[in-house]
């Protein structure tokens, strides 16, 4: 009963000002009037009373328990008080940083209330553009994960003459498409950025036209139960318990963590989680009940090899079991052998192309030193870099590898001035630039970030381009110029004047390369810049590149992806936060 | 709209409510812009989800600040009257959302300080109390003397809230745009 005490309190402070409200006689308004003015001191008390038993109940109240309460008084409500509990700190994060990427593209925080009230706009659009896309994921996620009676439900996926055009778009993303995956069998789906494979999968999941708008036409045919993995590792709830327990509420979470290598982690915050860590949580919580249709996106992205051979395990474990898959992937060598292939081509069914020749190693060509780090170091609670001396001379393209968390990402940071060192030098042209503030790098030093989304900022991919320049005191005119003609070297001009996020997600990427080239620094700093390219565009990139390199400048690139390995001059790696031979 | 829409878009608004004046804080602006989040999701999706939102991030903020949980009639209003707003004109045309902000200017302070003064005694533990001390010393009474700073605030906070979220609705995506693009754009 002592548990009960917060509610008992609550209701007890209440029942007089019901009564007050309620006994036979009383004006319901009388409060408000002449009349009613001492009495109405006496109703204020009590009103008093009740909220303060209200409020402490609230405050004193934990947080997941409120959760858990509301859920428990409507499924709804306990849902959206979850999904806001996971979805701040994320957000939080995501302003942190987006105002880094924005500041290293020249923006600056202080200055006249104009000049503050554009730098509002240039780092809120980009959140809120991510946060958008986020609703919309994790509606779809919802979609899949709630229970509903369905249709004749086939025994795999089917699709005939699909055509699915998006709400706004001037062609279809998918078109005309039959594929079969019947059941036990797997349909892998291959493309280049753009070709229609997220649609398709949408599609065949059936929330297309539901949570994403979209026009359908032809027929679609699933299994009953329908597991989804999205290609952004979108998840849900705050901690990985949570995430799991709602896909399934009575499932024994022990041997199901330890199925995906997640043992011990089930309190773990979700957003403190590596991307392959959050991987493994995502395609959990597709494959925990064992569906009888799979959709997986991009499964292999930001895994490890033990990651990898997870995932092909459990597709290999749903086609004993009689389920039928349709799996997404970018790269064909991804393919198992005598795998049945739908490959997409702007959407229809095509054949693929062979894949261009590797790239070979840019010969050294000695020059000045643009970028020289001396016993850089900065230290994280958990980790960080240590002791770092590097040099990197015009002309060169130096790959920085390592495992995920060796440093890369914060030695490049530290090098465009977003990170104090705590001991240290970076030497930029000859001068120390340790203590410059970032905004004044930003004309010398390009950063090319990973996720070109946490910047783009303006209505198109022009703007987007020429922005950054005027930031450094390029006219607009000057600034166009430029952006065009950056453009013009990555093949983007046809696509100029299109909103950024209207285009496919390697198109994004090569804008926000023009943003940096466009600026013709000296030192291009890159991390991780194509995971979203496909082969094709990695060629792009490294043609441009190497035209800046030719020009002159330097690059350190900080990525996992052997193309650019192979492709630089020079290889360093890091690990713990110090460089190894 | 597949209701799954709603109960995603509401958790965002209210973390972009948060993030709004986070980012107002951290460029040092003289403005809360904390209702950043319950604006946009009511000009995208309507004035329900939109009045969800508001109430909800009152609820949230309450676990922290108590008082506020009172406070949430008034988002909720900022809520119903943008997504009104939004779904019969849409949110993209500036006369349309200065004469909202002007809406929200006068209903949000007239709304508050009935419930600071009926409910709080007109004080609610904030700056402005000293403004409402000092009315009531110089012989306004209790309701004057709490509307009146609530009004300064609120005008400048308003419009320039609304303002804002019709220069973000410009610059997304019309994909991305719901109901805020005009009636023909409904989701």
């Amino acid at each position: 009963m002592l548990a009960y005490w917060r509610p008992v309190l609550v209701i007890a402070l209440s029942l007089p000002l019901v009564y007050a409200w309620a006994r036979p006689g009383a004006s319901r308004w009388w409060i408000f009037g002449a009349d009613g003015l001492e009495q109405g001191g006496v109703i204020a008390i009590r009103l008093l009373g009740f909220v303060t038993a209200f409020a402490l109940l609230l405050a004193t109240t934990p947080t997941r328990t409120l959760v858990q309460a509301a859920g428990r008084l409507n499924r709804d409500l306990g849902v959206m008080l979850a999904l806001t509990l996971a979805v701040i700190p994320v957000l939080r994060r995501q302003l942190a940083v987006t105002l880094d990427a924005q500041q290293s593209r020249g923006l600056r925080l202080t200055g006249s209330w104009r000049a503050k009230a554009g730098a509002y706009l240039a780092v809120l659009i980009p959140v809120v553009v991510k946060a958008l896309v986020r609703a919309r994921d994790m509606a779809t996620l919802l979609s899949i994960r709630t229970p509903k009676p369905s249709d004749a439900a086939a025994s795999g996926f089917g699709a005939s003459g699909l055509s699915v055009t998006h709400a706004f778009a001037a062609r279809p993303a998918v078109e005309d498409i039959d594929l079969d995956a019947p059941a036990g069998r797997q349909l892998w789906v291959t493309g280049g950025n753009g070709s229609g494979k997220t649609t398709l999968l949408l599609a065949l999941a059936g929330v297309v036209g539901e949570v994403v708008e979209a026009r359908v036409a032809g027929s679609v045919t699933r299994p009953a139960r329908t597991g989804l993995l999205l290609a952004d590792d979108v998840t849900l709830f705050s901690t990985v318990a949570e995430e799991l327990s709602f896909v399934d509420p009575d499932a024994d979470l022990a041997p199901a963590l330890d199925r995906f290598g997640l043992a011990g982690m089930g309190d773990r915050q979700l957003h403190t989680l590596s991307g392959g860590e959050r991987k493994r949580v995502a395609l959990a919580a597709a494959l925990l009940t064992e569906p009888d249709g799979l959709l997986l996106d991009d499964p292999f992205a930001a895994l490890d090899a033990s990651g990898l051979g997870l995932v092909r395990a459990e597709l290999d474990a749903a086609a004993r079991r009689g389920a039928a898959s349709v799996i997404a992937v970018r790269d064909r060598a991804q393919l198992p052998p005598d795998a049945s292939e739908l490959h997409l081509i702007a959407g229809r069914r095509g054949v693929p192309t062979p894949e261009p020749d590797a790239p070979t190693r840019r010969a050294a060509t000695p020059g000045e030193v643009v970028l020289a780090v001396e016993n850089l170091t900065h230290r994280y609670a958990s980790g960080g870099i240590e002791g770092i001396d590097l040099a990197v001379r015009a002309g060169e393209s130096v790959a920085l590898v390592g495992p995920n968390g060796a440093g890369k990402s914060t030695l490049l940071k530290s090098i465009a001035g977003l990170l104090t060192p705590d001991a240290g030098r970076v030497i930029l042209l000859g001068r120390d630039a340790t203590r410059e503030p970032v905004w004044r790098r930003a004309s010398e030093v390009g950063l090319l970030w990973q996720n070109p989304d946490d910047q783009l900022c303006r209505r198109t991919i022009r703007d987007e381009v020429a922005w950054p320049l005027t930031l450094r005191g390029r006219t607009q005119a000057e600034a166009e110029a430029s952006a065009l003609e950056a453009l013009d070297h990555l093949g983007l001009t046809a696509v100029a004047d299109e909103h950024p996020h209207d285009t496919p997600a390697s198109v994004r990427q090569l804008t926000a390369l023009a943003g940096v080239l466009a600026g013709h620094p000296r030192l291009l700093l890159l991390d991780e810049p194509t995971t979203t390219l496909d082969a094709a565009t990695v060629g792009v990139l490294l043609t441009a590149l190497n035209s800046h390199l030719d020009a002159g400048a330097a690059a350190l690139i900080a990525t996992h992806d052997p193309r650019l390995i192979a492709a630089a001059t020079r290889v360093v790696r890091l690990e713990d936060g110090v460089l190894v031979d | 709209m597949n209701k799954n829409v709603g109960l995603a878009m509401v958790p965002v608004g209210i973390a972009l409510n948060i993030v709004g004046g986070l980012l107002a804080s951290t460029l040092k602006l003289p403005v809360f812009l904390d209702t950043i989040g319950t604006i946009l999701t009511a000009a995208i999706l309507g004035p329900w989800w939109g009045a969800l939102t508001g109430g909800l991030s009152n609820v949230l903020a309450s676990l922290q600040s108590p008082m506020d949980a009172w406070f949430a009639i008034v988002n909720i209003l900022v809520g119903l009257i943008v997504g009104f707003a939004s779904r019969r004109f849409g949110f993209q045309k500036l006369p349309v959302v200065l004469i909202v902000g002007a809406i929200l200017a006068v209903v949000a302070p007239l709304v508050g300080t009935v419930i600071a003064t009926y409910v709080y005694g007109g004080l609610t533990g904030g700056g402005i109390d000293i403004l409402v001390a000092g009315l009531m010393g110089a012989g306004a009474d209790i309701f004057t003397a709490a509307f009146i700073p609530r009004v300064g605030s609120n005008l400048v906070d308003k419009l320039l809230s609304v303002v804002v979220v019709m220069l973000v609705l410009k610059a997304l995506p019309r994909s991305l745009q719901g109901l805020s693009a005009g009636p023909r754009g409904s989701a």
